[in-house]
């Protein structure tokens, strides 16, 4: 193999398709006899269906059906959750979850503004939203619960039905997800007790962390807060489901991160087998965790199109995509610290509460996900952690780009930079004092990764990392610039943040490559490209390894009919998991081509290369076999056409018991996650009377282990940097004391434009992962995780002189100038 | 986000459209850019069953200037003013303004009229058209009327228009040689809904003491206002860095904002202040602050 490809900074092969407007999307997808859904969502937050009367609706012209939870019949299903606890943490941590039911659709209950309650299907959307305006439903309001603290009190109202919950986790595979042997009575009942619209509460700790408190010089603590946000991708979530009468199938265009989920929740909801449900996209604009989820729709459509025997497109629109996609971040620490006298840590103790909204659908990975992040890059010796994830009425909270690292690094590096002004110590000197070095990876954190694995952190140079950002920032002179700045009345700071970042997920992801009769390769895989290059990555790893020039491959993602199986895309995970996979099955490509080749040349495998398309003579270049050739010798009669001389028993090329044709599958096992690890810095210029601030510089050293391709690299961190730019200062879920959603437009809700953004200055550090044979880590997430705590501290840096302290998101003047009248009333 | 049906007609004439508006009453728009209503009737918050199209009434989308008179039709973009020539010279804080107006689609197609009519209390022209003392003309079938501007906002989205009046043009009085403005804005991102905005136009005497000044506010109530009536402290002398303070301390107690997740009541008031005394100052040439 050689690296041609893989390293350099091969232009994206998307983009000639998606700048010349010929990428196609779910929205531009259409079949014949199309329908046009519309979903009735609850205006209330909280409220009892007393009826729904669909009469009128389905009166008028051009509605061709509507459907409420009483006309699903087994397609109400419990949507399955994901994230669930591994065995192991099960038993060690002995979590109190509480499952709750969340059906296809509302059935006597809503919980929050936005969830699905009827699905009208019509000839065009315009029609479909007429109709859904004259479904009747009687609702009974019940007291809407926004609030975390008093979702716990004893007078709010509980959201979900403890009986339910209780009847839930007894059921198969409920049991094995949610509890621990240990957690039920030799009567056969579950011996857990739950607090009022608790989720999940669980406590875990490692470590002396008595002692550590005990011996410590210093003590700190300090409440934070993640304000609640998501991904907003341009394209909301979407599909057409197009069934196919004559066999009873069905295809499904899908804008998902999970192609092979769905495809088992729709064949289990509609009593089809797998093998008749073929789920696929075209090109996808944005997932970001938000399309990881399983939601209604994700049945309701697929349904409808089973139902009426025709095509059912429903797209997200952007009030709907606030009002019912998937939430994320909220999150409230009350934390403390013990140090030594040299501020070194010692021990961290804290607990959090998530306002996981209506439904709690990926128990473990926000709380759990998150926590594992402490442990580095800082080196921790011992913690204690009380989680606690609470219902309330908003929309479910689950994974957002960074799921659960945000809020967690957020929390350490304040706390570092809390202990540094505590001690007078520089912030930058703090963070070197604690690093876990290079010469001491891989790393034990001495606890279970969220996967079960131990958590071993194995390779990186968390300091190298620090050091030359603070290098390329300008650090050093930095003071002296503040202090000149000071005189013109200029308030200007800088701020850091350092993170560790998990990534490749396992437990395995497959890749198949193909080279058809005619000698085209292509490569299937059943990850999802949701805008990050896949096509183009995928492929430098298959050219490389086939020595064959990248255009000669062609990439196919996300299609459930391409490969056997797939996780999907989440995780940071597919250049790990999938792209080792494609090595493999290259791998296995090569030793098919090499036996074809030597048999024909009359020579070893082993005296065989891949190189420049062809199959050749080591030393002997004159002797060798185009790929072309090598794959019509792996087909009867050595013909691309086949059977153009059909020769009974003749199949020429290949050696005796060789299969024909080319066409082999390798898979990649991920025994544990690998992790990469990132700095941020920022320059800031904040206007301490308006509460508003400007980013005037931006630096991120980035380790992602070995770098396939660094300008998706840098896309990757320029995109992740932007939305967590985002989400520290603009983006804010807002909900009002009923329950309602306050920004539920564009307009209200405010993503970051160009102007908002500086340019992000970009390093990238390599250090290999010894965990694949790529060397890969994740790319995916270590752009987002540091602009809340970078961007927090340059601001508290800028305000020193009046003493203010930030200590939650987002860094909108609200907080910012809340933040120094508090600092004005504590010093008078 | 489909708007409920409605029925549009596009009326050649302004009598023709006035003549619409008045037929059918409170269940009719009318439609310029549409950057305001358009998305209220696809989130259905607004859902008349008429729409009224002005973009073919001749005579909407021109300024002129005329003695010291600055005529802006009800149909001229946001854009035509961001890139008049003829404004940069007589009234140069309306390009000015413009800039901070949405982002250039928007700006291509929403109106000044338009954004008149929508009385958003946290936008550019209302504030505009209130600072600078500027006047409304409305036609209907009953004949044309002139609205000043210190009467025609009432509250939230609401105006002295009434429901078969549609608003032809705004005049606004030319910058004097002798007069200084400042606009000043806190969004949170540019483009943004403004949360505080303030303009200010001061006219000095030749010895350079205070003859008159305008300050209005907008983003803090119901309305773009003029929070202070009595501006006797300031005028008659030169401007002072004390008497600035003076009027943005005055300012931030005769102001009663709201407050939101952005910015609270209190924000907004310290913003109100922080604004008032940095349009001041400029408008006053004191040096130091620009927003």
């Amino acid at each position: 193999m050689s690296d041609l490809f893989v390293g350099a900074p091969i232009r994206r092969k998307e983009d000639p398709d998606i700048l010349l407007g010929r990428a196609r999307y779910v929205s531009d997808v259409k079949a014949p006899g199309m329908l046009v859904a519309s979903v009735l969502r609850s205006p209330f937050a909280h409220a009892r269906i007393k009826s729904i009367d669909t009469g009128e609706a389905l009166a008028i012209e051009g509605v061709e059906a509507v459907y409420t939870a009483d006309d699903l019949g087994p397609a109400l299903i419990n949507l399955a959750s994901f994230g669930q606890f591994p065995p192991i943490l099960l038993n060690m941590w002995k979590p109190a979850v509480r499952a709750a039911p969340v059906t296809t659709m509302a059935t006597d209950k809503v919980r929050f503004v936005g969830e699905p309650v009827a699905l009208v299907v019509a000839c065009d959307r315009y029609v479909a939203e007429d109709a859904a305006e004259r479904i009747h439903v009687d609702y009974e309001p019940l007291e809407p619960v926004v609030d975390v603290e008093h979702a716990m009190s004893a007078d709010a109202p509980d959201i979900h039905d403890e009986a339910a919950s209780r009847a839930l986790i007894k059921t198969d595979p409920w049991r094995a997800w949610c509890t621990s042997p240990e957690q039920w009575t030799e009567a056969g009942e579950l011996d857990v007790q739950w607090e009022r619209n608790v989720g999940l509460d669980m406590h875990v700790h490692t470590g002396d962390v008595d002692g550590a408190f005990a011996k410590a010089a210093h003590t700190f603590s300090d409440r934070f807060y993640s304000h609640r946000y998501s991904g907003v991708p341009l394209e909301g979530r979407g599909m057409l489901a197009i069934p196919d009468t004559t066999d009873g199938s069905l295809k499904v265009w899908s804008s998902c991160q999970l192609p092979y989920f769905h495809r088992a929740l729709i064949s289990e909801a509609l009593n089809i087998s797998e093998d008749k449900v073929r789920v696929a996209q075209p090109y996808l604009g944005g997932g970001f965790g938000m399309k990881a989820g399983l939601y209604s729709e994700d049945i309701l459509i697929p349904f409808a199109a089973m139902k009426l025997g025709r095509p059912v497109k429903w797209l997200e629109d952007k009030r709907e995509q606030f009002q019912s996609s998937n939430h994320s971040r909220e999150q409230h620490f009350d934390a403390e610290v013990a140090v030594d006298a040299e501020g070194k840590l010692l021990g961290l103790r804290y607990s959090v509460i998530i306002d996981v909204g209506a439904y709690l659908t990926f128990p473990v990975v926000l709380p759990y996900l998150g926590m594992c992040h402490v442990f580095g890059p800082y080196k921790l010796p011992a913690l204690d952690v009380r989680f606690k994830s609470v219902f309330t009425n908003k929309v479910t909270s689950a994974p957002y780009r960074g799921a659960g690292r945000p809020e967690v690094v957020f929390m350490v590096n304040r706390l570092i930079d809390r202990i540094a002004r505590e001690l007078g110590i520089d912030a930058a000197e703090v963070r070197r004092r604690n690093f876990i070095r290079p010469d001491e990876m891989p790393f034990d954190a001495g606890i279970p990764y969220r996967d079960g694995s131990p958590m071993i952190l194995d390779s990186g140079d968390y300091p190298g990392a620090l050091e030359r950002n603070l290098e390329a920032i300008g650090y050093e002179g930095f003071r002296a610039d503040q202090a000149r700045a000071r005189e013109d009345g200029r308030y200007i700071g800088i701020g850091m943040c350092c993170n560790i970042e998990a990534g490749g997920l396992g437990p395995v992801e497959l890749a198949r490559i193909e080279i058809t009769p005619k000698g085209d390769v292509v490569l299937h895989l059943g990850v999802v490209d949701t805008g990050q290059g896949q096509r183009t990555v995928f492929a430098q790893i298959c050219a490389d390894a086939l020595g064959i020039d990248i255009e000669r491959v062609s990439v196919r993602v996300g299609d459930s009919a391409g490969i056997a199986y797939s996780r999907g895309t989440y995780h940071s995970r597919t250049a790990v998991t999938a792209g080792n996979a494609v090595l493999v099955a290259a791998q296995r490509v090569e030793a098919k081509l090499k036996v074809l080749a030597g048999h024909h040349l009359e020579t070893s495998p082993e005296d065989l290369e891949l190189v420049d398309g062809a199959v050749r003579v080591k030393g002997a270049p004159d002797l060798s076999i185009s790929l072309e050739r090598c794959a019509q010798l792996g087909v009867p009669d050595g013909s691309s056409v086949a059977g153009a001389t059909a020769t009974a028993g003749a199949i020429l090329g290949l050696p005796p018991d060789m299969s024909p044709g080319i066409d082999e599958t390798g898979h990649f096992v991920a025994k544990s996650v690998v992790w990469g690890n990132a700095s941020h810095a920022a320059i800031v210029e904040v206007d301490p009377e308006l509460g508003t601030f400007i980013i005037l510089r931006y630096v991120v050293v980035h380790d992602c282990g070995r770098v396939l391709n660094p300008m998706l690299v840098d896309g990757q961190i320029h995109g992740g940097v932007a939305q967590g730019i985002g989400g520290a200062v603009l983006e804010h879920l807002v909900y009002d004391d009923n329950g309602q959603l306050a920004t539920s437009t564009m307009a209200d809700y405010m993503i970051p434009r160009a102007a908002d953004i500086p340019e992000i200055e970009i390093i990238q550090m390599e250090s290999p992962s010894p965990l694949n044979p790529l060397g890969v880590k994740g790319a995916g997430e270590g752009g987002t995780i540091g602009p809340p705590a970078a961007l927090a501290a340059a601001v508290e840096d800028a305000l020193a002189t009046f003493g203010a302290r930030i200590t939650e998101t987002p860094l909108s003047p609200a907080v910012i100038l809340k933040a120094l009248r508090e600092a004005k009333a504590g010093k008078g | 986000m489909r708007p409920a049906a409605f029925e549009y007609f596009a009326p050649a004439s302004i009598e023709e459209a006035a003549g619409l508006l008045a037929e059918h009453g409170p269940e009719a728009r009318v439609l310029a850019g549409g950057q305001s209503l358009i998305p209220a009737m696809n989130l259905r918050v607004a859902r008349p069953s008429v729409l009224i199209d002005i973009g073919r009434v001749a005579g909407l989308d021109s300024i002129t200037i005329d003695n010291g008179t600055v005529t802006i039709g009800a149909r001229v973009t946001h854009r035509a003013i961001e890139d008049s020539t003829e404004l940069a010279e007589a009234l140069p804080v309306l390009p000015a303004m413009a800039l901070h107006i949405g982002h250039p689609s928007v700006r291509n197609r929403g109106t000044f009229g338009g954004s008149i009519a929508n009385a958003d209390p946290a936008s550019e022209w209302p504030l505009a058209l209130l600072a600078l003392g500027g006047q409304v003309k409305a036609v209907s079938p009953r004949g044309e009327r002139v609205i000043d501007s210190g009467e025609f906002f009432v509250s939230y989205f609401e105006t002295r228009l009434d429901a078969d009046e549609i608003l032809t043009g705004v005049s606004l009085p030319a910058l004097k040689a002798n007069q200084r403005w400042s606009f000043q804005e806190v969004a949170r991102q540019p483009g943004a809904f403004a949360l505080v905005l303030v303009l200010v136009r001061a006219t000095l005497a030749a010895d350079g003491t205070v003859d008159e000044v305008r300050l209005a506010i907008g983003g803090c109530g119901a309305r773009p206002i003029l929070p202070l009536d009595d501006w006797s402290f300031l005028e008659g002398a030169k401007p002072t860095p004390d008497a600035v303070e003076e009027a943005a301390s005055r300012i931030e107690k005769a102001i009663e904002p709201f407050g939101d997740s952005n910015a609270s009541a209190q924000d907004r008031r310290q913003m109100a202040g922080a604004l008032s005394r940095r349009a001041l100052g400029e408008a006053f040439g004191l040096g130091g602050e620009k927003g």
